[in-house]
């Protein structure tokens, strides 16, 4: 059933599913696309320990209760890491910047911003600020690719605040824009 | 906002659910998926601009590889079926 899944769509959607948080619909499962119909033996089988390890995300999961906000409402943290800095930036659900803070604002400068040290300290720093505000779980959106995002995401951590989930937003064009010529050595 | 469809929505496609704040398995299933869907390989190839000649060129290197590669571990599945002693002992 799983390789059927996956031949009709080419993007894999995968969730860890938390013990802990209240209300899981556990009877929601695969509605990935509109194009596969729920069949009787979906609804009909007992769901095992292996399937609350990964489940496909849907329109249910958007409002899945977390500590009494929906899944949907939570705030979001978008760490945006480039090749030469971290900015990352606390919203809220509907996208208003509630904190906004990077390596270079801590007082890092020129290369000591692209350290993991630096992404550390500026994740630290934004789950302060969300704490003082009183809010305990949150999205993550990670932008870019680059090893300082574990390291902004280990500084959110240790902050003290919840990480409800991992969403990737790194922008692909579809062969849009011509990037840059390759840096002559 | 409908969430019918929603192939490319924020957070359906390309996200994972962390249990227990452990971030490292959850980055690891999202690096996983990238992966799979060969998001990594397109940003790494959309980051610099490769001429049309270059890129004909890596094509044809990466099919002369992927070649090499399936007649090397078809070999090596044959010769593994029978056990031997090991020709480098140290």
């Amino acid at each position: 059933m799983w390789k059927s899944l996956t031949a009709v769509t080419r993007q894999v959607y995968t969730c860890v599913v938390r013990p802990s948080i209240s209300s899981v619909n556990h009877q929601a499962i695969c509605h990935m696309s509109d194009d596969r119909q729920n069949t009787r033996e979906d609804e009909q089988r007992v769901p095992d320990a292996k399937d609350w390890r990964l489940f496909y995300p849907s329109k249910e999961t958007m409002k899945l209760d977390v500590d009494g906000t929906a899944y949907n409402q939570l705030p979001v943290v978008n760490i945006k890491s480039t090749n030469n800095n971290v900015i990352i930036s606390l919203c809220k659900a509907t996208g208003d910047i509630l904190y906004c803070s990077s390596a270079g604002a801590l007082g890092f400068r020129n290369a000591r911003r692209k350290t993991n040290l630096a992404a550390q300290s500026v994740g630290a720093h934004i789950g302060e600020r969300a704490l003082n505000i009183g809010l305990r779980n949150l999205r993550v959106c990670l932008n870019g690719i680059n090893s300082s995002r574990t390291s902004a995401l280990i500084g959110l951590r240790t902050s003290g605040v919840r990480i409800v989930s991992i969403s990737e937003v790194t922008k692909i064009p579809h062969n849009g824009c011509r990037p840059k010529r390759r840096p002559r050595k | 906002m409908s969430t019918t469809k929603m192939r490319h929505f924020r957070f359906v496609s390309r996200t994972v659910f962390v249990k227990n704040n452990n971030i490292e398995k959850g980055l690891q299933v999202v690096n996983r998926m990238m992966k799979d869907g060969s998001i990594t390989a397109a940003i790494r190839k959309n980051r610099e601009y490769m001429k049309p000649c270059e890129e004909r060129s890596l094509v044809d290197r990466m099919r002369a590889k992927r070649i090499y590669g399936e007649g090397m571990s078809k070999k090596v599945d044959f010769l593994m079926r029978k056990s031997r002693t090991n020709p480098h002992p140290r």
